[in-house]
């Protein structure tokens, strides 16, 4: 599905373990451990086997792992390890290497094992275990296990993302003995201290890589003294991290010199004379994130070349800098002409200029977050977007100068993935529709769309965009007026449950399934739709503005074709009575004023509304439980609105956000 | 010019079989080593490396132009004889590269003609595993592991030794104790 560059490409994506080695080939490490592990023993237990003529014992042990790399069951792999000593000792290394701890039940097996003395178990497990990932029970974790764990001599990786219940007491014992360990992923972790980094700092020289992004507490002196100690960090996340100042990130530069990804999100006394000595020093940076800090400016590449100095750094994100400007944009794409991903939101104050210089990234950039950039235009974004022809992922989000010229540039995006385009109130129905029907190969790429308080669209846009692109497994139209219906919100997921009742009214996400439904929602109310217009017109009998009890007979016609080519008697005498009253004239038209149809069909006596077809009624029950319209018609989207406003729908300002745009991203970051 | 030259591969058992040069190239092995030893001839080159197999094979190039031979000395006759079958077969298709997704690799079934060629008595099958390992014929080789690996699915300990003639050098005792400690890891 997705190429190695391209996974390569969006690391942030994944960033709930961090991979040190991107080359290295998992099995191939795997089978050397085992193979330096066991390499005597297994030629011990040969000869005792020899004598039996079973020759599978004697294949090299590259081999047999080779062979269970293809026993896909642990079932089997458990039975395969009962069989004799040597194939024992093999599947033992196998399974306990990185034990797969996912629920509940193994877990606690896990607990129960480790606490039983080494010495009385048949294998000394703590010495098989490399990688301990406790991300998929982190609601289960606690104190208790990682006490039990302590003791592992040979642990290289440690994954305790979202393990919120986990103190930092017992995540510094199991670091006691874990002098092999190159990598700690503490995201989500709460309450790190200085104990933590001591520890490590004091048993774990080889540590590469530290993702810590809730050290908020941590002291200038843990950080100091970790980077002392370790230096062959190459990955570090240190946001929000107090104790990191200017003297920290040289101290970092100057020790580390083989760092590639730095995280100093919302460390806020950093300042351009640190990142000076950081851009200057580290050839090999990759990765560099720096937010809320209002310290950064152009000046932090003084002294560096007007040339392709970072030609390593793929990933920039200057969140909620203030002070960044267009003067820095432009420096940063000299710099580093093969960056990948750029995040400038909230950077208010770059302008078109800066998009002119992001275009010359061309093909090279393919993710670009440019939310709350409320000067950016049109004019410098559809610049952008027609150089950039790789772009995956555009957010663009709140930059509300942009308008549907933007729409048409971003449908031309062959590779799109994800569009965020929450409250840009200037996008209308005929943006969207650029959008559908210009992205309508059956393998189209657009995944997600986030068009949230985009308070023009319709239904009609959002229907053929459902249609044009089959893979779009998110949808977000929350305080859209025209979305607000049962009919459709029933296929709207869940609001957080930290929302309040207001947030609630205005919430409409679709994923996954919900996206599928309602795909499948409009596009049979467009079918009904379509089936009485075309029958209406067929009939010159133009708009039904005539008494509900014609339409009823129609609708029974339409329900029941077991009269085929015979009119209802009163659509009979309808129709001669127009062409009686208006001569020769054809009266044609297109469209039926079937909101208004259904209104009035409403109004009938209940006996009435008995007797209408199945899904006449349902439609009428429908409009009855949401007082909006029924907006779905094939037309021009301006007259569309007129009509409805004509039916006495909640003014659009009663639909003013209410969301602050915390959430919105919440969400979005949920979703990712 | 070189492409026109006879590749002759030489058993433990010392027979002799003659293949197309893209038949030989099959075996990673042999690839690496013949596409050495024509350059070192292009350049009429001082021989550095210490390929022992290299050194023999160059030796013999140079009493006879047109014939290269490459031994395998520790590939019997009737090993070899099938191993140039399976090269034979796939002459015309080009596996995937080396250094490729690895997952991509390992998860898809035996190839059906793959699976009857290696239909044979467990012996003949790791003596073939063997040789495609030492000849670097990774196809064959993953092929040949699918197929013991096949031979364990869904069976007792005990089938499994029975299967592979394993004696069981683990005391009741012994077993229970591991089954008790590693049972957790079990498909459920």
């Amino acid at each position: 599905m997705q190429s190695n560059s391209e996974r390569d490409s969006s690391p942030s994506d994944s960033n709930s373990t961090i991979e040190l080695q991107r080359s290295e080939n998992e099995y191939d490490h795997l089978t050397n451990t085992i193979m330096e592990d066991l390499g005597q023993k297994l030629n011990h237990y040969k000869e005792s086997q020899d004598t039996s003529s079973s020759h599978i014992l004697h294949l090299p042990t590259e081999v047999l792992l080779l062979i269970l790399s293809f026993v896909t069951s642990k079932t089997d792999l458990l039975s395969f390890m009962l069989t004799c000593r040597k194939f024992g000792d093999l599947v033992s290394g196998l399974l306990w290497f990185r034990p797969g701890i996912s629920n509940a039940y193994v877990y606690k097996e896990m607990i129960r094992i480790m606490r039983i003395p080494p010495e009385k178990t048949f294998w000394d497990y703590k010495k098989f275990i490399r990688r301990l990932n406790l991300s998929l029970v982190s609601n289960l974790v606690e104190d208790e296990f990682l006490y039990a764990f302590s003791g592992c001599p040979n642990l290289e990786r440690i994954t305790l993302v979202n393990c919120s219940k986990v103190t930092a007491d017992s995540v510094a014992t199991i670091l006691k003995d874990a002098s092999n360990l190159q990598s700690i992923d503490l995201t989500g972790v709460v309450n790190i201290t200085d104990g933590v980094y001591y520890s490590l700092a004091r048993h774990c020289k080889k540590l590469q890589g530290l993702y810590a992004p809730g050290s908020m507490a941590v002291s200038k002196n843990a950080v100091y003294t970790l980077i002392s100690n370790c230096p062959m960090l190459k990955r570090i996340k240190l946001s929000e991290c107090v104790g990191v100042d200017d003297e920290i990130v040289v101290k970092l530069v100057r020790e580390c010199k083989n760092l590639v990804e730095l995280d100093l999100h919302g460390c806020i006394r950093v300042t351009d004379y640190a990142l000076v000595v950081l851009f200057e020093e580290l050839e090999y940076l990759r990765e560099f994130k720096i937010s809320m800090n209002d310290h950064i400016t152009e000046r932090c590449f003084l002294g560096l070349p007007n040339e392709p100095y970072l030609d390593k750094l793929r990933i920039i994100d200057f969140t909620s800098c203030s002070n960044v400007n267009d003067k820095l944009v432009i420096k940063l794409v000299q710099l580093a002409p093969k960056l990948r991903h750029i995040v400038l939101s909230k950077c208010t104050k770059i302008t078109d200029s800066s998009l002119r210089a992001l275009a010359t990234l061309g093909k090279c950039l393919h993710y670009l977050h440019l939310g709350h950039c409320i000067n950016i235009t049109d004019f410098g974004v559809c610049h952008l977007l027609r150089n950039c022809h790789r772009l995956q992922y555009v957010d663009l989000a709140c930059c509300q100068e942009l308008t549907n010229d933007t729409l048409f540039e971003l449908s031309q995006l062959p590779r799109l993935r994800r569009i965020g385009l929450v409250k840009c109130h200037n996008i209308t129905d005929h943006g969207i529709l650029y959008l559908a029907n210009n992205r309508r190969s059956p393998d189209d790429t657009l995944e997600r769309v986030h068009l949230s308080y985009c308070t023009q669209i319709s239904i009609f846009p959002i229907y053929k965009l459902l249609m044009a692109c089959r893979r779009l497994t998110h949808l977000s139209l929350t305080g859209i007026r025209d979305f607000l219906r049962s009919d459709i919100t029933r296929f709207c997921r869940d609001p957080p449950n930290d929302f309040t009742q207001s947030q609630r009214d205005m919430f409409c996400v679709f994923s996954g399934d919900g996206v599928r439904k309602l795909r499948d929602h409009l596009s049979s109310l467009y079918h009904q739709q379509q089936q009485i217009n075309r029958y209406v017109n067929s009939q010159n009998i133009g708009n039904l503005r005539d008494d509900g009890e014609t339409l009823n007979e129609i609708f029974q016609y339409i329900a029941n074709p077991a009269t085929p080519g015979q009119l209802p008697p009163r659509v009979q005498e309808l129709v001669e009575a127009r062409r009686r009253n208006r001569n020769q004239e054809r009266i044609m038209t297109n469209t039926v004023n079937f909101p208004e149809q259904i209104r009035r069909l409403s109004l009938l006596p209940p006996e009435q509304q008995q007797a209408l077809p199945q899904p006449i009624r349902q439609l009428i029950a429908q409009a009855t439980a949401s007082p909006l319209s029924f907006p779905l018609q094939d037309q021009e989207p301006q007259q569309q609105q007129q009509q409805e406003r004509g039916l006495g729908i909640p003014p659009v300002d009663n639909f003013s956000p209410v969301v602050d745009e915390g959430q919105e991203y919440d969400e979005d970051q949920e979703m990712e | 010019m070189s492409k026109e030259k006879k590749i002759v591969i030489v058993s433990s058992d010392n027979e002799k079989f003659t293949v197309d040069r893209k038949v030989a190239e099959k075996s990673i092995l042999i690839k690496n080593m013949l596409e050495d030893l024509l350059s070192n001839e292009d350049h009429n080159g001082d021989n550095d490396d210490d390929n022992e197999l290299l050194r023999d094979a160059a030796a013999v190039d140079n009493n006879d132009l047109d014939v290269i031979e490459i031994p395998t000395p520790n590939v019997r006759s009737t090993v070899l004889k099938l191993i140039i079958e399976w090269c034979e077969h796939y002459k015309d298709i080009s596996f995937p590269d080396e250094n490729q997704d690895e997952d991509s690799k390992k998860t898809p079934p035996i190839d059906e003609w793959d699976k009857n060629f290696l239909n044979v008595d467990q012996e003949m099958l790791y003596e073939i595993i063997l040789a495609a390992n030492y000849l670097n014929i990774r196809p064959l080789l993953y092929s040949g592991c699918k197929m013991v690996a096949e031979m364990i699915r869904g069976k007792s300990p005990e089938e499994i030794r029975k299967t592979f003639n394993i004696v069981n050098d683990f005391s009741p005792e012994e077993e229970a104790a591991i089954r008790r400690e590693n049972e957790w890891a079990e498909d459920r």
